[in-house]
């Protein structure tokens, strides 16, 4: 009986890691989908509201799809710091801790690249900084939700396979 | 809270718009001092230096640095040049508080016109003041039969004509001895008058104003004569022939003005032709000239007549 019960374990534990797996895929499209309307957002309000960068920053961290809000509230809340330093260092720490976001390198550094461009230009060369992240972003979103599509079903067998082999080695 | 603690204050108010490393050297200059300071002034290898009435006094010895200049910019304008996109192409920033920081340096242009600075050299943060009681003694010479008369507040640059022109805007606004609140409306380009910010004036301007922040002055003198109703209109400097020819209209709808000019004195008006017709016009009947000797500000009330064309 505790046989059966500890194979069964083992089956949930490596299931439960291909499904993890599949969650941190399907997060990272969610989080990159979000980034892209939010910078879209950023874009109007910018651009043609002219709205100051405080208001945006304010309005993105009630309005932006939910897993990106938390970068914008430490920007929004990094601004008190401005004197002391720079909106681009600002900028550049409301990206590095926002670690929820799972960001990789690239995306990482193309959102922190904003920060130069962001309040500090005229609005066209706001416009360009903030349409060039978005096509990159988009890019990366393509190529995850391929890696999404793609992997998800290989955690998925592999979870239970796994899960499944160290059962019957164990029976 | 005495004038003098006011004024200080402001000063500390003004300070904030620099950065942290500038603000402390700011912060050396004692108590009476801020109390009279007009501008802080950064120049880029130059100490920071302040404006008195007895002229520029450097504050510390460590020079003002590029970086510090940028970040000046970023935090006059919040960081955000999309917002003071007009003020910038017009070399100055208005802040909250009505302080405003004008700015020196190499310009982009855009359709041949100055659009922003590529790089600022330096920057005068002009402190907003409030001088409670410096029109008092003009007050009644302004009135004729009971009824305030279109008033020109003239001197040169940096001598007080916001000053006084916001303080007579919030006595004539407000009710006195004198007269009942007038219905003022305040046009106001730079938003240095009433320093407009989240839509509540930072300046007070009076009982029974009503605020055009930045509207261009022609413009806005014809929409406060459409909008509101007003019994006078009051602007700052008058620049352009949009400026005089919406004054003049307003003066023939029967509306009194009170307004200021770049002029040292009368000759100077008659050798402008921008304000020769308004001179021949009759359209203003007061002229004030700002005269500052030995530190002090002097007022001069003139009549208009016939000599002055």
């Amino acid at each position: 009986m505790l046989r059966w019960l500890g194979a069964g374990l083992v089956i949930l534990a490596t299931g439960s890691m291909g499904l993890h797996g599949i969650a941190r895929l399907r997060r990272r499209v969610s989080v990159l989908e979000g980034l892209i309307v939010s910078l879209q957002l950023m874009e109007s309000e910018i651009c043609t509201r002219m709205a100051p960068t405080r208001d945006v920053l304010e309005l993105l961290s009630r309005e932006a799809p939910p897993p990106v809000r938390g970068l914008y509230r430490r920007a929004w809340g990094g601004l008190e710091a401005l004197g002391r330093c720079s909106f681009y260092t600002i900028w550049k720490m409301a990206v590095e801790k926002s670690t929820e976001l799972e960001l990789r390198r690239e995306e990482t550094e193309l959102m922190t690249s904003l920060g130069l461009s962001l309040g500090r230009y005229d609005v066209r060369e706001q416009a360009q900084a903030l349409g060039r992240v978005r096509r990159r972003l988009e890019a990366m979103l393509g190529r995850a939700r391929e890696e999404r599509d793609r992997d998800s079903r290989l955690h998925a067998f592999f979870g239970l396979a796994s899960g499944l082999f160290a059962a019957i080695i164990l029976l | 809270m005495t004038d003098t603690d006011r004024q200080a204050d402001r000063y500390r108010d003004a300070a904030r718009l620099l950065p942290d490393t500038v603000r402390r050297r700011a912060f050396l200059l004692e108590d009476r001092g801020r109390a009279a300071a007009e501008e802080l002034r950064l120049r880029v290898g130059q100490p920071l230096s302040v404006l008195l009435p007895e002229g520029e006094r450097e504050l510390g010895v460590e020079t003002v640095t590029g970086r510090e200049l940028s970040l000046l910019i970023e935090l006059a304008t919040g960081a955000s040049a999309q917002s003071s996109r007009r003020e910038l192409a017009s070399g100055y920033i208005a802040c909250r508080g009505g302080h405003r920081v004008g700015l020196c340096g190499s310009v982009y242009l855009e359709n041949g016109h100055m659009a922003g600075f590529s790089a600022c050299t330096s920057a005068a943060v002009r402190i907003a003041r409030e001088k409670r009681g410096i029109a008092d003694g003009l007050l009644p010479g302004l009135f004729r039969g009971g009824q305030f008369r279109s008033t020109l507040i003239c001197a040169p640059p940096g001598a007080g004509k916001t000053t006084l022109l916001r303080e007579l805007v919030r006595v004539l606004a407000s009710p006195s001895r004198l007269c009942p609140a007038y219905r003022v409306s305040l046009c106001d380009e730079r938003g240095e008058l009433a320093a407009l910010w989240d839509g509540a004036p930072q300046l007070d301007v009076g009982e029974r104003t009503d605020i055009l922040d930045g509207c261009p002055k022609g413009e806005a003198v014809m929409t406060v004569l459409r909008a509101m109703n007003p019994q006078i209109v009051a602007l700052d400097e008058i620049t352009g022939p949009a400026d005089t020819a919406a004054i003049t209209q307003a003066r023939n709808c029967g509306v009194a003005l009170l307004a200021s000019a770049h002029a040292g004195c009368l000759d100077d008006l008659r050798a402008r032709p921008l304000y020769r017709e308004m001179l021949s016009g009759g359209v203003f009947e007061n002229f004030i000239f700002i005269k500052r000797t030995g530190g002090q500000r002097e007022y001069q009330l003139t009549k208009g007549d016939s000599e002055l064309c």
